[in-house]
């Protein structure tokens, strides 16, 4: 009786029907536009009130706003790999190859967030601390993070077998979570040239007219994130899948699309 | 100092990267497609009997 109530549930139905390659491939087909066109529309109105309406820092000057890019890829490098590792785990418990997919195309997704907060966080430091790089606690986890993105998605392209090779990196990815506590209390930890966290759960240090533009860029990197995640693994589901008749049913779904 | 290089220096960066990695998967799609077209098309002259 349980296990028909189980069946009936429509979260665990929805769970079930993800587990579907061609399931999968066309629900999330509606949404990556709608995506897409959310982060555009979110950055643009982040980036002109971050670049043209917010005001001078008073200490900083203008270079403080870097910080509209720099800090929503370092937020977002450490929670693209909290999703990834938790993806992996769910992949590794109940091998859900839609979960593995979505893990591993975490990865190149989170290494360009990891380089893109690395590269600016260099680039301002150099007019605020007078120097390109230091090997400061925040800035050497954050490399770190950076080589096991990489590492991550070495090991998955390494090995020849998508599932099995999927399953190593998964574990390689959980054993990596040991480093993310390590960067988020680097700064308090140590003695670090990095300043701590402006931004709590208990309130902000920033003031509002330069907080809100954050807040934008940070949501918009998130639908940046959920649209180039569906994108990559709908691809890596057409690679895996070539030989699959629900694939040759999809191309011509999206073939009649692109006539229309 | 002049800020602007080191501000525009990091949006150059940062669009780049994003720009990349949103475009990336797109080459690969095509890739996709047209291997799935070969492998149909093949599959399809195989079973062919005329040919």
């Amino acid at each position: 009786m349980k296990s028909v109530s189980n069946r009936k549930n429509p979260l665990v139905m929805f769970i079930h029907k993800l587990g579907s390659p061609p399931w999968f491939y066309n629900f999330t087909g509606k949404f990556v536009p709608w995506l897409w066109a959310i982060f555009a529309a979110l950055t643009v109105w982040g980036l002109y009130l971050g670049l043209f309406v917010a005001p001078t820092d008073y200490l900083q000057g203008e270079s403080y706003r870097i910080m509209y890019i720099h800090v929503p890829a370092a937020w977002l490098s450490m929670m693209i790999y909290v999703l990834m590792a938790a993806m992996g785990f769910i992949a590794l418990i109940w091998r859900i190859r839609t979960m593995e997919i979505m893990a591993m195309n975490s990865a190149p997704i989170g290494a360009a967030f990891t380089l893109i907060a690395l590269a600016t966080g260099s680039l301002w430091g150099r007019p605020t601390w007078g120097a390109y790089w230091v090997w400061d606690a925040r800035l050497t986890s954050e490399l770190v993070l950076l080589f096991l993105y990489l590492g991550v998605i070495g090991l998955y392209k390494a090995m020849d077998e998508p599932r099995k090779a999927a399953r190593a990196a998964s574990l390689l990815a959980l054993v990596g979570l040991v480093n993310l506590p390590i960067i988020h209390f680097s700064v308090k930890w140590w003695n670090t040239l990095h300043q701590g966290s402006s931004i709590s759960m208990t309130g902000s240090k920033i003031d509002v007219s330069m907080l809100w533009p954050l807040l934008i860029m940070a949501i918009a990197m998130k639908f940046y994130y959920a649209a180039n995640l569906i994108t990559r693994s709908r691809v890596t589901l057409l690679e895996q899948d070539l030989r699959k008749g629900w694939t040759r049913d999809v191309i011509g779904n999206d073939t009649r699309e692109h006539k229309s | 100092m002049n800020h602007a290089p080191f501000i525009w220096g990091s949006y150059a960066i940062a669009t780049f990267v994003l720009l990349w990695s949103a475009f990336a998967p797109l080459i690969s799609k095509k890739t996709a497609i047209k291997n799935i077209r070969t492998f149909n098309q093949a599959k399809e002259q195989n079973r062919d009997p005329n040919s």
